[in-house]
């Protein structure tokens, strides 16, 4: 390698080749800088070759610069600059051609800083992001849960309907059973008696849960209806079934409406008392101070949340039928529910 | 539950604690303090009320009047006043979020003596947390100081550092992410200043206060014998005349007076030489010793060593900050790789 002054014009860029360059105007032998800076020879012709990758990492280059430039007696910058400037120039190159799945350890590790900080960067601001959406989630809920509470009530009352929906379905299955009993069989009127047994056992045991007392017997007698007319006029198999279905979920809501209205409350009073009754619709059916001798008619859907002001001065029937308040200690006031498990309180 | 929820709006910390500068590291911004550890206390009605820290408080050392003391809550690289340190440390770690909405709640990595006490250890962690810190790790100072230098330390390969600092010297061989050798001596920085103060006043008859000393170090003071001669002028007071004078220092006085410590320091890292395996040593000749810390900032001081153990000596690339700087990244390690460099 004949390099001189000529040459390291030619690639300024190269920190090695000047290096050499200017221990050689000094008239330094290769083992006598060698020797001075405790290295090998190795290690200096390798500095001066610019073979880095022969040589320990950056920091140790850094400091052969140093004292290399001490012995030399000039100014390290120059090399470090230079050194910088090829080094980044060949790392480039080098990612380039490896691309970046060869981003090991000591390369995401010790890189020059620019590139080693921005996997944390975008790191630190994806959390920053987690929290500022975490806030919000939480900003949200509690202003839901805030909203929510109000209609909080009316889905309550709402219940028994809820439960008089279902109410079809029930019946709706024992017909079905009827109706297949129906076609597979001639003798008619026989086999529909027997099948709409546990038809109507079922809507029994379902009404009866909904506590109407009058609604057992209109139901049956529609669902057994229904399902005798369809089966003496010998239609087809689905018709009939359709059609039973249908008058069944009619008669059903029918009844409840029917029989919620038929709920009466009558309290006498003796003496002057607050009363406040809401029925099971959440409607306020009445809130009023009752002087003594009044009477109040009240009419709604069972169960009635009921509120007394002077629980001793009143008497109530339900349906006609007395209804015993017990007094909660020496309390004058009660909060009670009446027809929750029929009128027998 | 809550430091957790500030957490997120604070940044993880490297912070190294030392005797003489406190240096912070923020993942993604870099150093983001450097101050003096140094503290100014006001008794005011028997309560202690903290006066100023860091830089402001550094002015004051050796010019407060009775009622404020400014203190140096560190020494020889341990906590030495446990409420101090901990007031600092929430100062500091406040300064550094200054501009967020909430009391910060850091994760932290603190940088300890290598042969620090358990007692010790738990000083430094408790203070931290007291200081608002949510979770705390410790690493080794020297490993940080290699990885802050940017040596190979997950490898197979021998390095040896000598952390040079205010309180305390670390050397330590490091090889495939740990230490093989350690050793810490109580020499530093302060040591140096201090054997600046003795010589002045033994040979001038003079007292000169510690920064005095320090900006005479920092100005002229070297470690070898063949360096370029310099000369300060100082003011002190004359202690037969008992009035301030003004001399002139040079720099072969300031190298006799270092010679003591500096001593102390070729011989301990001769003997972390001795105690090195073959193998690691043999590593260590080819590529090196690597100085860090701000005492390897003394002029010459890889001259010194290198004449001394026959090894290259180099210096690291921003010595001050070599620790801090590898605080940092090396609690980037431990979360990308859930390496365990020694912490605990």
């Amino acid at each position: 390698m004949t390099s001189s002054y000529d040459d390291m014009t030619v690639d300024e860029q190269s920190p090695g080749r000047e290096l050499k360059a200017l221990r050689e105007a000094a008239g330094f032998s290769l083992s006598y800088v060698a020797d001075q800076m405790r290295l090998s020879e190795a290690y200096i012709s390798y500095l001066e070759k610019d073979e880095f990758q022969k040589l320990p990492t950056e920091p140790f280059v850094l400091g052969y610069y140093r004292a290399y430039a001490r012995i030399l007696n000039v100014s390290p910058d120059g090399f470090i600059q230079s050194y910088r400037e090829h080094h980044r120039s060949h790392t480039d190159e080098a990612e380039a051609q490896q691309g970046q799945a060869s981003r090991d350890y000591s390369s995401s590790a010790y890189r020059p800083l620019p590139k080693a900080e921005k996997g944390p960067s975008t790191k630190k601001s994806d959390n920053r992001l987690y929290g500022i959406i975490a806030v919000l989630l939480v900003a949200t809920w509690v202003v839901v849960s805030l909203l929510s509470k109000t209609p909080d009530t009316p889905e309550t009352t709402d219940s028994p309907e809820a439960n008089a929906s279902t109410a079809p379905l029930a019946v709706p299955d024992a017909v079905d059973t009827s109706s297949e009993l129906d076609s597979s069989d001639d003798s008619v009127t026989d086999d529909a008696d027997t099948g709409i047994t546990p038809a109507v056992s079922d809507s029994v045991s379902y009404t009866g849960s909904s506590e109407t007392t009058a609604a057992p017997d209109e139901s049956l007698s529609s669902v057994t209806d229904a399902v005798e007319q369809e089966s003496f006029a010998e239609e087809a198999v689905s018709e009939p079934t359709a059609a039973a279905v249908q008058s069944a979920v009619d008669s059903e809501p029918a009844k409840e409406e029917g029989a919620g209205t038929l709920d009466t409350l009558t309290f006498v009073f003796s003496d002057e008392c607050w009363l406040e009754v809401t029925d099971a619709r959440g409607d306020v059916v009445a809130a009023n101070l009752y002087q003594s001798g009044a009477t109040a008619m009240l009419e709604g859907v069972a169960p009635f949340e009921v509120m007394l002001g002077n629980v001793r001065a009143a008497q109530l029937q339900l349906n006609g039928e007395p209804v015993t308040l017990i007094p909660n200690g020496n309390r004058k006031t009660l909060r009670t529910t009446v027809g929750d498990q029929g009128p027998d309180q | 539950m809550l430091k957790r929820l500030r957490g997120v709006f604070s940044n993880d910390l490297s912070i190294d604690l030392g005797t003489a500068n406190t240096l912070i590291y923020v993942r993604e911004r870099g150093i983001v303090l450097d101050e003096p550890s140094v503290v100014a206390i006001r008794q005011h009605n028997g309560q202690k009320i903290v006066e100023a820290v860091g830089v402001e408080a550094k002015r004051m050392l050796g010019r407060t009047p009775g009622n404020i003391t400014a203190i140096r809550p560190l020494k020889d690289g341990v906590i030495a006043d446990f409420q101090v340190t901990e007031k600092m440390l929430q100062h500091f770690i406040k300064k550094v979020h200054e501009n967020s909405w909430f009391q910060p709640s850091p994760r932290v990595l603190v940088c300890v003596p290598c042969l620090s006490t358990e007692v010790e250890k738990r000083a430094i962690r408790e203070s931290a947390l007291g200081a608002g810190a949510r979770e705390v790790r410790l690493i080794e100072e020297p490993m940080a100081a290699a990885i802050g230098a940017g040596l190979r330390v997950e490898e197979a390969t021998g390095s040896m550092v000598v952390d040079i600092g205010g309180g305390t010297t670390e050397i330590a061989i490091i090889s495939l992410n740990g230490v093989v050798y350690s050793d810490s001596v109580r020499i530093g920085g302060d040591r140096f200043d201090e054997a600046i103060v003795n010589y002045v006043r033994r040979n001038y008859g003079s007292v000169i206060g510690d920064a005095t000393a320090e900006r005479i170090k920092q100005e002229i003071g070297c470690a070898y014998a063949g360096s370029e001669l310099r000369e300060i002028d100082v003011r002190g007071r004359n202690l037969a005349e008992g009035v301030p004078r003004s001399f002139t220092l040079n720099s072969d006085e300031i190298l006799e007076a270092l010679q003591e410590p500096l001593a102390g320091i070729v011989q301990s890292v001769k003997s972390a030489l001795e105690q090195s395996p073959p193998e690691l040593a043999s590593d260590i000749a080819e590529s090196g010793i690597v100085l860090t810390g701000g005492g390897a900032l003394l002029r010459d001081i890889d001259r010194l060593l290198t004449e001394e153990t026959g090894l290259p000596v180099i210096v690291a690339e921003d010595p001050l900050t070599c620790v801090a700087r590898g605080g940092g990244r090396a609690m980037e390690l431990m979360d990308s790789r859930s390496i365990d460099l020694l912490s605990s």
